[in-house]
């Protein structure tokens, strides 16, 4: 059983829709802390989150699930431990588009091992749709040579129908 | 091109330069070392990017500047949201009070922020002011 409020996580890479997500699915505007980019990242987009997002979305059971959206930059990983503490699970968003996918989602699931351990995580690769990208197979490929078993989803983070999937399979790895 | 933002972030890091060309960082580091030469409880600061890029800084020991920008950043970001929809305004300094001195995070224009060190016991109006004419001037060397 969810208790009255749970809380979930959103991560990954910079670009990977993480602000974007959210904010689809949100019930009332997102908190966001979004600045202009200034270092590489400008290249991919205008502005990045250096704080956290956070929203709440209701369930059909009035169960309140905040939804905490951390920076993907390293630099700021400060906030990942911080953002995670009382988390009931992560859902992981990879951007199709960068040039090594496959080592980003690794990334993410060794930085956040600890809290994976003790909670869950989903996986949501993004802009799959655009050409030349790599396929869904290759990340559960590497999923299966790391011993993890997750769930790999190719989602738009822009349709809430998308990103609602991604918390529904959450809760189903969490048992609720 | 695409940019992978893993590499971007250390080559950023190991660079230790943030976008701003080198005299303007350099000009930054000079109206730093001013307020830390007429400001005698101030022991350090860091100008950086909102984004938590370090431009410039004069740091007490064994501090990170690369941390403190990112930090910096994140804190005045989420100062920022909170004060504008508490419907205060944008906040004119946010002041850390810890029993080894003051941190003051201060925006110096509409793209950097100043984060100044305090030694305990530091007088808080004499300091504020002199953060404050420090970030006016940044703001002003920034935007030129």
């Amino acid at each position: 059983m969810l208790a009255a409020t749970e809380k979930i996580i959103f991560t990954g890479p910079v670009g990977a829709g993480k602000t974007t997500a959210i904010g689809a699915i949100a019930d009332t505007p997102p908190v966001g802390t979004d600045v202009p980019c200034t270092d590489g990242a400008w290249a991919l987009k205008s502005t990045t989150t250096v704080a956290m997002d956070y929203a709440y979305l209701l369930l059909d059971d009035g169960t309140r699930v905040h939804l905490y959206g951390t920076p993907g930059q390293e630099r700021f990983d400060f906030m990942w431990s911080i953002l995670a503490r009382g988390g009931i699970g992560l859902v992981l968003l990879v951007n199709c588009d960068h040039p090594d996918p496959v080592a980003q989602m690794e990334f993410y699931l060794d930085a956040f091992a600890d809290f994976i351990r003790e909670t869950g995580v989903v996986i949501g690769l993004t802009r799959s749709d655009l050409a030349a990208t790599v396929p869904l197979e290759a990340f559960q490929a590497r999923l299966l040579e790391r011993n993890q078993v997750v769930p790999v989803f190719e989602i738009d983070a822009r349709n809430p129908e998308d990103v609602k999937v991604l918390i529904h399979a959450l809760l189903a790895v969490l048992g609720h | 091109m695409q940019i992978i933002d893993q590499v971007i972030d250390r080559l950023s890091r190991e660079a230790g330069d943030g976008p701003a060309p080198a005299p303007v960082r350099e000009a930054i580091g000079q109206v730093i070392d001013q307020m830390i030469q007429f400001a005698e409880d101030i022991d350090g600061a860091i100008v950086s990017s909102a984004d938590g890029v370090a431009w410039a800084e004069r740091l007490p020991a064994g501090l990170d500047r690369h941390r403190f920008a990112a930090m910096s950043g994140a804190l005045l970001a989420l100062c920022d949201t909170l004060a504008r929809e508490g419907a205060r305004g944008e906040p004119r300094n946010v002041l850390i009070e810890g029993e080894g001195g003051r941190i003051f995070l201060l925006h110096a224009g509409p793209r950097l922020l100043l984060t100044v060190f305090t030694r305990a016991g530091a007088n808080l109006g004499v300091c504020l002011a002199h953060a404050r004419q420090a970030a006016e001037t940044i703001a002003a060397v920034a935007g030129s």
